[in-house]
């Protein structure tokens, strides 16, 4: 299939934008935004067409370039073009292009300097993105992981001159890289067990897994573990890197530090590429997880728990980015418990419409953030509604989807995730928490999105600069009303419980997903969760969870608008005393943390005292001991080299007569 | 007759540049490297070696063989020539012998000629060690190599400089001497199945069990003993730990070209000739002894990086985190499998790259502000971007970054170490694994420090954008480096090949 040839385009394109940028972008009239543009503008239509070729039935499964080829295996890079994969392309490309054009506006027009290095940075993250998106194969799925790795610390520390945006840098990088190193062990181990680590066709490791726990274990090594038990501890290594990459608890700390980066890197980052990425990754793999219920489980329970906990902490917080961080959290989990929950096309569902709204108000808060100055103290704003309308009602559509609002796009998908979750639930205790958890999160969602809208938007204005805000270009606006066109309509895809009510046909998400290459459908991870897993889905209409679950956005939203309305809105908060201490200070996740790293140089440090004093010291002090060797070796420094060359011949000779004697060569 | 032709570019070179005016000695030497540096690139073009150099079935490239001294019952000839493993080493060996020479044009200011001279000769050492194939020839290269390293550091070096001197000259040929015991015993335990000092000819007698008693020892003990002294010997060299601290301190004081070719070089003439003897010769052994082995190398890695993470000299950071890259050599060693020793192998050659790349960071930054303490300086980048950058992609690179040599080198290893046959290979691994976090630790903190931040310098110096010959030998590394992790295949298609035959037999 012709359109196939294209695929590796689609990542090498924003790779191109990358080169030129970094050597060429000092001298383009825009620094390098343009080629950004036009690369991520061309991956964005070969993504369509994908698509569009995928819904004619094609896909593609090749492998494209070998690194080496021993005997045991080879590694390789390959492009796996499926209905997944397609969409993500066009997510991760729309997004990308949004962006590229976005930053015309936030920092080609603000006057920044490092440009051509701000353009390097975002066309090599949308590269390796796009690059991980295509991998047909769990090592260069690691890779392009680790290249997003890189890509978000050069980015987030773009602004090198102060102290916090490399530090932040640092730690986004650190933290992923902890969470990485457990994916880069599951890789060698799956490499090891499966002689493979491609994800689909009948030689994946994916199909090799289900067929040895079908009981034909053949081709697989277990190193004497039950293949359950080792399957087990596979996914979990591989989960480390999800936990890192998509920022769920524990390792979710480096997220709201890397708001230091500029805003539109944010959006990206958020929406499209670094933290979806873990997300993906699980569901890329999904038919490996769809056989092991106690991953699916601990899978759920994180997602489940880290969306609530991060929920709560976005109550408290000042600054208009800290929230959205912290519902970016919120909503990975989500998408995690939707996929331990056994809702592979639900959590697929709230990862798009999720890119979609997310990216949105981060594009619009950046619009804010150029029109204060700067300034991103939302007790600073207010106001801000009736001086820059496109932003607002952009931002609050986007704010309705976060929050789950009927009809807007986040509430179709959120609502079918925790459905899924529900009506697995009903069967299994465990799976029903995750799912209070992430039923909980949903007041919490919508008290802390109304609360920034409002603080941000309504009310009288509570500083000069929100007076009198900067205003912002077509290359601001654009992005946020076609960003905001797909968070009102993105949800109407896949309508689940419209379908359920009126019968139509329309639940388009489950068909697309349901085709594609044998094995990684959504039909066949169906039937894995049922045979492998014992997921069983209760009978029960999508009606009423979603009614309930509507009903405590509601509430949410409108605790938010009774407490937040006013002209000049009280700072309520504050009201909650050691709790919005405890909720400032992020549960001290972050002190924890802080606390492991010193304590690792605490040691190092010892280990340093240790090494110079102890270990040293015996070398220093056998060679003191033997005092008369010392001084013969003082005077052999003469500095002239034929001295040495002329002791070295002479040591030579001696050893060779000393074997020559012992060998009886005389 | 190359290879003869190889070394003879670098001992004239040396000659010629030794008796050079100052003034031209820079250039001259240049040139002068640039000679062995196309041979070899001629060398590993027409490459048509196949199989291992020690074993049987072994197809060397360039070979020559003639009898040289006869002696007893010992025939020492001059025995060269190069097999997958060692063909990259030289072409190793030659290019980072350029980029140093050309890192020395801004530091070295004095006593030139001879300063470059020595760098030739140590090229020469370094090749002849890489090539040569009989014991005799094997060892004189080994400790030529030891001389001018010893002047570079002792002469041209900081203000300890007699002392790392002294310690580095005197720690490793200690090492040699236990070294040489070692092989010595196997020699004579062999008694007549050899009559000559020959490697490829006693690993294969050793390989078909003609090891004899000596003296009442049994062939078993022999090999034992021998093992465990060469090893210990070599492992001065790598250096692995405990045996390692002759390296910070030679390295602090070193200047920068002989900091970068004793991290990118010397240190893996260690682990060549680990390879070549120890696993090559005596398999067995190493199979006996893996377990022991591995804990060596994991503690390597991981106290080497815990020592890294708690220096504030730039210089010394970069200096252990050579140690902790090092053990994961000994770990794709002792693994033992296809991936594995061609994982070390090949990290020899990342290794040897990066470090070599840093090294010379460090150096252009020593250049202009005259200090390497982290605590001395910040927001460096303004000023030197073009360093900079060079610097971040050297640290990431050592960082294992995808798409660049370091990578592959540990993946491989990783790959090959995981499910080797040794007890507890998989925890072995697993653990070792974790230096790639710590490694990520200090060069992120090093970097932050340094390069970022406001614009800060203690030292009474002004930082300006370094010259063009300081950047160039950056810029080339950062190039290899890539090239090397995005097409690993030019080099770990004929390591494979040569670390295929060692499997055949013995374990």
């Amino acid at each position: 299939m012709v359109a196939f040839d294209y695929a590796p385009a689609i990542a090498l394109l924003p790779f191109a934008s990358f080169v030129i940028a970094l050597f060429a972008g000092k001298y383009m009239p825009k620094r390098g935004a343009l080629a950004g543009i036009l690369a991520t503008g061309g991956s964005l239509v070969l993504s369509i067409w994908m698509a569009f070729t995928v819904a004619g039935g094609e896909t593609y499964n090749e492998e494209l370039y070998t690194f080496v080829s021993p005997e045991a295996f080879d590694l390789h890079l390959g492009i796996l073009v499926d209905p997944l994969a397609a969409l993500m392309l066009i997510i991760v490309s729309l997004v990308a292009f949004l962006v590229h054009i976005f930053s015309l506006g936030y920092m080609n027009d603000e006057g920044e300097t490092g440009l051509p290095r701000y353009y390097a940075g975002l066309g090599l993250f949308t590269a390796s993105m796009l690059g991980f998106v295509l991998a047909d194969n769990l090592f260069m799925a690691f890779m392009f992981f680790e290249m997003v790795g890189l890509c978000s610390w050069l980015l987030i520390g773009f602004w090198f001159r102060d102290d916090a945006p490399p530090s932040a840098a640092k730690k986004a990088f650190l933290v992923t890289r902890f969470g990485d190193y457990f994916f880069l062990v599951g890789v060698v181990g799956i490499f090891v067990t499966f002689s493979t680590a491609t994800y689909a066709g009948s030689e994946s490791f994916v199909r090799l897994a289900e067929e040895a726990l079908a009981g034909n274990v053949g081709a697989v090594n277990t190193f004497g573990f039950e293949p359950q038990t080792w399957f087990a501890i596979l996914g979990l290594l591989v989960l480390g890197g999800v936990i890192g990459k998509s920022a769920q608890f524990p390792l979710h700390t480096w997220l709201p530090d890397a708001m230091e980066g500029p805003t539109p890197v944010s959006a990206l980052i958020h929406a499209a590429t670094m933290v979806a990425a873990g997300v993906y990754l699980v569901a890329r793999m999904y038919g490996f997880y769809a056989l092991l219920p106690t991953v699916l489980a601990i899978i759920a329970f994180i997602g489940g728990f880290t969306a609530l906990f991060a929920a709560t902490m976005a109550v408290v917080k000042r600054e208009i980015k800290q929230v959205l961080a912290y519902s970016t959290i919120s909503q990975y989990g989500y998408m995690m418990l939707g996929l331990g929950v056994g809702g592979y096309v639900a959590a697929t569902f709230h990862l798009m419409t999720h890119a979609f709204f997310k990216a949105l108000l981060f594009l619009g808060a950046g619009s804010v953030i150029i029109a204060m100055h700067h300034n991103e103290d939302m007790w600073d704003m207010g106001g801000l509604k009736d001086r820059m309308p496109v932003t607002y009602w952009t931002f609050l559509a986007g704010s309705l989807a976060l929050a789950g609002i009927f009809p807007f796009a986040g509430f179709w998908s959120k609502d079918e995730v925790l459905y899924e979750a529900l009506v697995h639930g009903l069967n299994d205790p465990l799976l029903l928490g995750a799912y209070a958890m992430g039923l909980l999160a949903v007041l919490f969602t919508g008290f802390y999105t109304f609360r920034m809208v409002l603080l941000t938007f309504h009310g009288e204005p509570r500083s000069e600069t929100a007076k009198n805000p900067h205003g912002v270009g077509w290359n601001v606006k654009l992005p946020l009303a076609v960003l905001g066109a797909l968070a009102v309509v993105a949800g109407f895809i896949n309508m689940v419980p419209v379908a359920e009510l009126t019968g139509a046909n329309i639940e388009f998400l489950h068909k697309w997903l349901e085709h594609g290459i044998t094995g990684v459908t959504s039909e066949h991870y169906g039937e894995l969760l049922s045979e492998f897993a014992g997921y069983q889905a209760a009978e029960l209409s999508p009606l009423i969870p979603a009614v309930v679950s509507l009903g405590l956005a509601l509430a949410g939203a409108g605790l938010a608008y009774v407490l937040y309305s006013g002209a000049s809105p009280e700072r309520h908060t504050d009201r909650l005393g050691s709790i919005k201490t405890l909720l400032m200070s992020n549960y001290y996740q972050d002190e924890y943390q802080v606390w492991l790293a010193d304590a690792t140089t605490r040691v190092a440090r010892a280990a340093d005292t240790f090494d110079q004093g102890v270990i040293d010291g015996v070398v220093n002090g056998v060679s003191s001991v033997s005092l008369f060797s010392g001084s013969r070796i003082k005077r052999v420094q003469t500095g002239v080299v034929t001295n040495y060359a002329a002791l070295l011949s002479l040591g030579l000779v001696a050893l060779l007569v000393v074997f020559g004697l012992l060998g009886g060569w005389f | 007759m190359i290879i003869e032709l190889l070394l003879a570019f670098c001992l004239i070179g040396a000659v010629v540049v030794f008796v050079l005016p100052d003034e031209y000695a820079p250039v001259g030497a240049l040139t002068a490297s640039l000679f062995p540096l196309v041979t070899s690139f001629v060398m590993w073009f027409g490459f048509d070696g196949s199989g291992n150099a020690f074993l049987e079935g072994g197809q060397l490239a360039y070979e020559t063989m003639v009898q040289w001294i006869s002696l007893g019952p010992y025939a020492i000839n001059w025995h060269v020539g190069v097999d997958g493993i060692s063909m990259p080493l030289v072409v190793l060996a030659t290019v980072l012998t350029t980029l140093a020479i050309l890192t020395a044009w801004t530091p070295i200011d004095e006593r030139r000629s001879q300063f470059y001279g020595l760098m030739l000769l140590l090229e020469a050492g370094l090749l002849g060690v890489f090539v040569a194939l009989d014991f005799f020839a094997w060892l004189v290269f080994w400790e030529v190599v030891l001389v001018p390293m010893y002047m570079l550091i002792g002469v041209w070096g900081g203000p300890r400089r007699k002392y790392a001197a002294v310690k580095f000259f005197v720690y490793t040929n200690l090492a040699t001497l236990v070294m040489f015991l070692g092989f010595m015993a196997l020699v004579f335990g062999l008694g007549d199945s050899v009559s000559t000092l020959d490697m490829p000819a006693i690993t294969q007698a050793i390989r078909a069990g003609e090891l004899g008693s000596l003296a009442g020892i049994a062939p078993g003990t022999i090999k034992s003993v021998a093992f465990v002294a060469m090893f210990a010997g070599f492992a001065v060299k790598v250096p692995i730990v405990p045996v390692h601290t002759w390296l910070p301190d030679a390295h602090v004081e070193a200047p920068t070209p002989a900091s970068v070719m004793l991290a990118g070089a010397l240190l893996k003439m260690g682990t060549y000739a680990l390879l070549r003897f120890n696993f090559t010769m005596l398999p067995d052994v190493a199979a006996d002894f893996a377990p022991f082995i591995a804990l060596l190398a994991v503690v390597s890695v991981i106290y080497g990086a815990m020592l890294a993470l708690a220096q504030q000299d730039l210089k010394r950071i970069v200096a252990y985190s050579s140690i902790s890259s090092m053990g994961f050599v000994i770990l794709g060693l002792v693994a033992y499998t296809e991936y594995g020793l061609g994982g070390a192998t090949f990290q020899m050659l990342s290794h040897g790259l990066l470090s070599g790349l840093l090294f010379a960071c460090v150096g252009v930054i020593y250049n202009t502000t005259h200090t390497r303490m982290v605590g001395d300086m910040s927001g460096l980048a303004d000023r030197m971007p073009v360093t900079t950058g060079m610097f971040v992609a050297g640290s990431f690179g050592y960082m294992g970054l995808p798409f660049m040599a370091g990578f592959m080198g540990e993946y491989f290893i990783f790959q090959g170490s995981f499910a080797a046959d040794f007890a507890g290979s998989m925890v072995f691994t697993a653990v070792a694994m974790f230096g790639i976090v710590i490694v990520a630790g200090y060069f992120l903190y090093a970097m932050q420090r340094t390069l970022f931040g406001e614009y800060r310098l203690e030292t009474d110096y002004t930082v300006g954008r370094a010259a063009v010959h300081d950047i160039v030998p950056l810029a080339v590394l950062v190039v290899l480096v890539i090239v090397l992790g995005t097409a690993p295949n030019i080099f770990f298609d004929m390591i494979t090949d040569a670390v295929g035959p060692m499997l055949g037999g013995g374990l």
